[in-house]
């Protein structure tokens, strides 16, 4: 067999100078990283009564004094950190006290410094600690350097600085349209960021899904889920009707939960809707606004042929008062021998069951007596299941 | 006379020839290897540092309380876990996530795993709507507490651990799983990790594994890993390197071009109706974890659908290795028994075919040729090698200077780890534990990959011998 063994070994001697070269990083490595470790703890004890001072005086009228102290490189480094996490931490007065405090140590020059000359690692790590900082004049170099940014996890970093140091919506709208040129669809991070700028983010989102775009219309939708205010309602009503699902079915959603009212042609079309998740959202939203007026649409709703949303009216006629319960053992008690009937029945009778645990709230227990009234003249049973005393 | 010899000398011929063309084979086999573990190892590096500014500046802790991280289904199967459910089931109820439930799925134990965990959290029986997306073995009971709104219970027959995640997928409401080993511990921020890598990519991102790191020798309180520390037995140290060396030299590679094969069962996010698409967990045999990654990339290729399967090395679930022999041993059979099911099942239809890109021009050629024959290259290497010094086809300075070339280039490969390791997650504090690692890399090389090689054969035998059971299993707590 021909072996060149010279050759086998001179590629032995590569490959061991490599194995010891990388020993040797990665020593090099551990013992770089367990010294920062080491000046970070020492560097913690020494600034300890500062930043109690700090966190004493954050609410106060005064500006911050400078840390009696001078810092090297790796201790203003530590410094950032710390300075960071209380920037997080407040709102208000006094985290703009903490930001003029880096300002006053010069924290703010030396990142936008490091933005504009430094590697492309460095310029990452300035735009993070501009961004933890809140500072404006950062914010034309940021979009810069998102501009010509690929799609990875840098690009969000960059995106949540400019949304942090935004100084109007304008700046934060430009943002948005930069980052959707990449769009994968990552609508609830980019909501969660504009939720770091400092403007009214409500404004912005109903701003969004009046527009054309789809991207900027599930933008704002995201970003309305949590509000409740009747407003929003109206805002979103007209996208009840969009051909697209996703958009109908969180327009829907955000309707449901901020309308203090619901028309009854309204009512109708939403339980009219193909999608039962639709169905089931529009019934609990009758039960929770307490929509006695309803409870002939609940009834039929008991019939639907989804489980989902038969199971969501029974429960919800459960809560329109006695004139709710009176209906559902009527539908129980008419569509007895069928599936969904033996459903209702056992349904009711769990339900029984659960209150009658509770007889120490008034509610309940007026609920339970209620059920149990109408259940034994409906479903024709003689003697009570459980009683309350 | 003349004729014997002449025929045996025919045979000696002939064996030299076939040892010849035996040796060019295995000397470019072992060439075709090593580059490709070079190539997913330099695309594990080039990786680190985004990966690592990811990690560094995202806030994590903000991301946990945001009303717009993605509610997520934790799936527990267990099976016999009364030594640790408890202790688990608490842990993965106190995790920095904003949405999320529990679901424990108890696969018909025959300890006390069902009652302790009824008694421990009060549950009681109810009927929930349940969809039926995925066929199961019959469920006993569902359970639930009002005070512990997170957590669902399911008693169900005996089906595997397959099966019992179907079951927890059809009770789910969320539109994201999340498949947790019930001997393992989440780190309390590690689904918020996870889920900051899905939001970045939510259409494409079909699934995320996570990190599984070791738990033996760490000291664990109320759940959550306190004092880290590399282990201080031979099995589970040995298990150590070899999980950093996969997790962070081959899957973060793997997963910058689109190639993992498999989320560790361990720990993993997946799209809930990329699963049901594809018809859930396949049942019956073990290895389901790689199965339904191959199972995904094979739909989301043939239906055209842009996808991903990421890796999230910093989100990690903390497990405990084998410490004994037997019990590695039957682990390592079963998942060379798995690894085999899946190639012959949905492996051998997909290679080598550019419909299915990278995963079936790369992957799977290297998973099948390197991975799943790899004991029969082995064995036949070590026969021939017994062949060339019979048949005096090469000398001692060869054959050690082929061993060594073969030492240093894997063993680069281990120190690639580590300094991935060090640069983005150093996690284990002392110099002592790199010395450690250092040494156990090396020890790796004598006798315990050799014995991981026979460990798979057996477990083809078992495959062809049609057992396909789960095997040893022996649970002990986690502060052992």
């Amino acid at each position: 067999m021909y072996i060149n063994i010279e050759v086998a070994i001179r590629f032995l001697y590569v490959l061991i100078v490599l194995n010891v070269a990388f020993a040797v990083v990665v020593y090099a490595m551990k013992i770089k990283n367990l010294k920062r470790t080491r000046t970070e703890r020492r560097f913690e004890v020494k600034i300890k009564d500062y930043l109690t001072y700090i966190l004493i005086h954050i609410e106060g009228k005064e500006p911050l004094n400078l840390p009696p102290f001078p810092l090297n490189k790796a201790e203003q480094k530590a410094m950032q950190e710390r300075l960071n996490d209380i920037i997080e931490s407040f709102t208000g007065t006094a985290r703009e006290k903490c930001m003029e405090l880096c300002r006053r140590l010069g924290l703010v020059q030396d990142h936008l410094d490091r933005l504009k000359k430094g590697s492309y690692s460095v310029k990452i790590d300035a735009a993070y600690h501009l961004g933890c900082m809140r500072v404006q004049e950062a914010v034309p170099a940021l979009l810069k350097l998102l501009q010509t940014h690929k799609r990875n996890s840098s690009l969000f970093v960059i995106a949540r600085s400019i949304a942090k140091c935004a100084r109007d919506e304008q700046d934060v709208q430009e943002m948005v349209q930069i980052v959707l040129r990449h769009n994968k669809g990552f609508y609830d991070l980019l909501v969660d960021m504009i939720k770091e700028a400092d403007i009214d983010h409500g404004a912005l989102f109903a701003e969004f899904i009046q527009r054309e775009s789809h991207e900027f219309i599930q933008i704002g939708l995201c970003g309305l889920k949590d509000y409740t205010e009747p407003t929003v309602a109206s805002t979103v009503y007209r996208l009840i009707e969009s051909p697209d699902r996703t958009i109908q079915y969180k327009a829907m959603e955000i309707y449901l939960k901020s309308v203090h009212f619901i028309p009854r042609n309204v009512v109708q079309k939403l339980l009219r809707h193909p999608m039962d998740e639709v169905r089931v959202l529009t019934v609990q939203a009758i039960a929770d606004l307490k929509l006695a007026r309803y409870i002939d649409v609940m009834r039929s709703a008991l019939l639907d042929e989804s489980k989902r949303v038969s199971d969501a009216s029974a429960k919800g006629l459960l809560l329109l008062g006695e004139g709710g319960i009176a209906q559902l053992c009527e539908v129980a008690a008419e569509a007895r021998g069928s599936e969904r009937g033996e459903y209702l029945h056992m349904l009711i009778e769990e339900q029984i069951k659960s209150l009658s645990l509770q007889p120490h709230d008034l509610d309940q227990l007026t609920r339970y007596n209620s059920l149990v009234y109408h259940y034994e003249k409906t479903l024709g049973k003689n003697k009570r299941i459980y009683r309350v005393v | 006379m003349r004729m014997l010899e002449y025929y045996l000398q025919q045979i000696l011929n002939f064996l030299r020839d076939f040892l010849l063309g035996y040796g060019y084979f295995a000397m470019y086999y072992a060439l075709a290897i090593t580059f490709i573990y070079f190539l997913i190892f330099a695309l594990s590096i080039r990786h680190t540092s985004p990966l690592q500014r990811g990690i560094q500046y995202n806030r994590v802790q903000k991301l946990s309380g945001s009303e717009h991280v993605p509610p997520v289904s934790l799936l527990v199967p267990a099976y016999n876990e009364e030594l640790m459910i408890k202790e688990n089931v608490r842990s993965l109820l106190a995790l920095n996530y904003p949405e999320y439930e529990v679901i424990v799925v108890n696969d018909g134990s025959k300890d006390e795993t069902a009652q302790l965990l009824i008694e421990e959290f009060q549950l009681k029986e109810i009927k929930p709507f349940v969809s039926n997306n995925i066929k199961t073995e019959r469920v006993r009971g569902y359970y639930h507490n009002p005070e512990y709104p997170n957590l669902y219970f399911i008693d169900k027959e005996n089906g595997g651990k397959a099966d019992s995640l179907n079951a927890g997928i059809n009770l789910s409401r969320h539109p994201l799983i999340s498949t947790i080993d019930a001997d393992s511990l989440l780190e309390k921020d590690a689904l918020t990790r996870i889920a900051r890598v899905y939001m970045e990519n939510p259409e494409e991102t079909v699934a995320v594994g996570g990190n599984v790191r070791i738990v033996n020798s760490c000291t664990v309180e109320d759940g959550i890993v306190k004092n880290i520390q590399f282990p201080k037995q031979w099995w589970p140290a040995l298990q150590n390197v070899e999980y950093i060396k996969a997790f962070l030299g081959g899957r973060i590679g793997w997963s910058s071009v689109n190639g993992l094969i498999i989320v560790s069962g361990a720990f993993g996010v997946f799209q809930k109706d990329k699963v049901i698409a594809v018809g859930g967990y396949r049942g019956g045999y073990p290895g389901e974890d790689m199965n339904i990654v191959i199972k995904l990339h094979r739909y989301c290729l043939e239906n055209k659908i842009p996808y991903q399967v990421a890796f999230c090395p910093d989100a990690v679930c903390w497990t405990q290795a084998p410490d004994t022999y037997r019990i590695l041993s039957s682990q390592r059979m079963r998942w060379g028994r798995g690894n085999l099911k899946n190639m012959i099942e949905e492996g051998i239809h997909m290679v080598f075919r550019p419909r299915y890109k990278v995963f079936g021009l790369l992957t799977l050629p290297y998973n099948i040729l390197f991975e799943t024959l790899n004991p029969y290259f082995r064995l036949s290497g070590l026969i021939a090698m017994i062949g060339y010094w019979l048949l005096n086809m090469a000398d001692w300075k060869t054959v050690a200077v082929f061993m060594l070339v073969n030492f240093f280039s894997c063993f680069i490969l281990s120190l690639g780890a580590l300094f991935i390791e060090e640069k983005a997650f150093s996690r284990y504090p002392k110099l002592s534990d790199l010395n450690k690692m250092m040494l156990y890399s090396f020890l790796m090389f004598l006798g315990y990959r050799q014995v991981g090689v026979l460990w798979r054969f057996l477990g083809h035998i078992d495959f062809f011998r049609n057992n396909n059971s789960w095997g040893t299993m022996v649970r002990t707590n986690f502060n052992k």
